[in-house]
């Protein structure tokens, strides 16, 4: 049950390569720094559009997640991987949304309405949604602190300890918010999809 | 459900567990259909989020993205613009102060015959009553 690292065998010259363009984008190339962002962008997308839904302001933030990376270029030792550097940058702006929005409408999440609004007639079998269209709003119906790991390591399939060494938790931690995330997950989708579509074959559907 | 052993079902899919948990729940799994049911509809919601399809911005992100940095840069350069605009004209105004005091010098060194503060100024028949007592105050 086992995921392998995502990032198990970073190819060197991969590395290099990476090395070269954060040492140019130092320097003043702006090109350089085009083709981070170019090389990063799918991953930035992965994670703040994991977390906040796809909306406009998962775009924004993820502007900003490499605009904070530019600005702090001088100050990048290469200790981590630009990668990684980035995901915290991008995690930590997308939980300053979630702030913003919850101190705007007092949630971080969708009300159960708003959910269902969502959600299709549950007898028109034709219009039944499948479960990866649904699992997503149930993710954002997720306390900030579970939905980062479920981001990070189910969605974008990072290892533990990466996700550990991102969120600078302990492993221990990092694997009690999983379990707690995924039964959680799966007690929001109960009435949203499995109570429709029992997989025992006695389903409503 | 035991929750020992539900716990023991969440652990499986991110950590090894040692032989004797692994022992306890497949023995479990063996006895609890309902078990086996949360089983599958984890695995199933994994799946689900790992066959996610790829997350993307709109095109000409890397662009946008540029268009902002550039900006800012445009930005930090009027901030400092300003600053040295400051300084610029304070330096005028203080060069200004200077030619002047020198001309009055030269004027009374034209019309005196000696270079005294008291000359400059026309401070040698001024008493501190006398000034005292100017509307400054």
């Amino acid at each position: 049950m086992f995921q392998p690292s995502k990032l198990a065998a970073v190819d060197g010259e991969e590395k290099l390569n990476e090395q070269e363009l954060v040492r140019a984008a130092k320097n003043g190339d702006k090109n350089a720094f085009k083709e981070l962002i170019k090389k990063y962008e799918h991953q930035v997308a992965a994670i703040v559009i994991g977390m906040l839904g796809n909306c406009p302001e998962a775009e924004d933030v993820g502007q900003e997640s490499f605009i904070r990376l530019y600005q702090s270029l001088d100050k990048f030792r290469g200790e981590a991987s630009v990668g990684t550097y980035l995901t915290r940058i991008a995690i930590n702006l997308s939980l300053n949304e979630l702030k913003r929005r919850q101190r705007k409408r007092g949630r971080f999440f969708f009300r159960a309405d708003e959910v269902m609004e969502n959600i299709p007639d549950k007898n028109n079998r034709k219009q039944r949604k499948e479960l990866k269209d649904i699992v997503h709003i149930g993710i954002q119906k997720l306390d900030p602190k579970y939905r980062t790991v479920v981001v990070l390591r189910l969605i974008d399939g990072y290892s533990m300890s990466e996700t550990a060494q991102i969120l600078k938790l302990p492993v221990g931690t990092v694997l009690s918010r999983l379990a707690r995330a995924q039964m959680k997950l799966k007690e929001i989708l109960t009435p949203l999809y499995w109570d429709k579509n029992d997989t025992r074959g006695e389903g409503n559907g | 459900m035991d929750k020992k052993i539900l716990k023991l079902l969440y652990r499986s899919f991110d950590e090894e567990l040692n032989k004797k948990e692994n022992r306890q729940l497949e023995a479990a799994m063996k006895q609890s259909e309902e078990l086996r049911l949360e089983r599958d509809r984890i695995l199933a919601q994994r799946q689900a989020l790992a066959e996610s399809p790829k997350s993307s911005f709109k095109p000409f992100f890397a662009e946008r993205v540029m268009s902002q940095i550039e900006s800012l840069g445009e930005k930090k350069n009027g901030l400092e613009t300003f600053y040295e605009t400051l300084l610029v004209m304070f330096r005028r105004f203080a060069l200004a102060g200077a030619a002047i005091l020198i001309i009055l010098l030269l004027y009374n060194l034209r019309t005196g015959d000696a270079l005294s503060t008291d000359e400059i100024f026309y401070a040698s028949d001024v008493a501190i009553e006398e000034i005292i007592d100017l509307p400054l105050f």
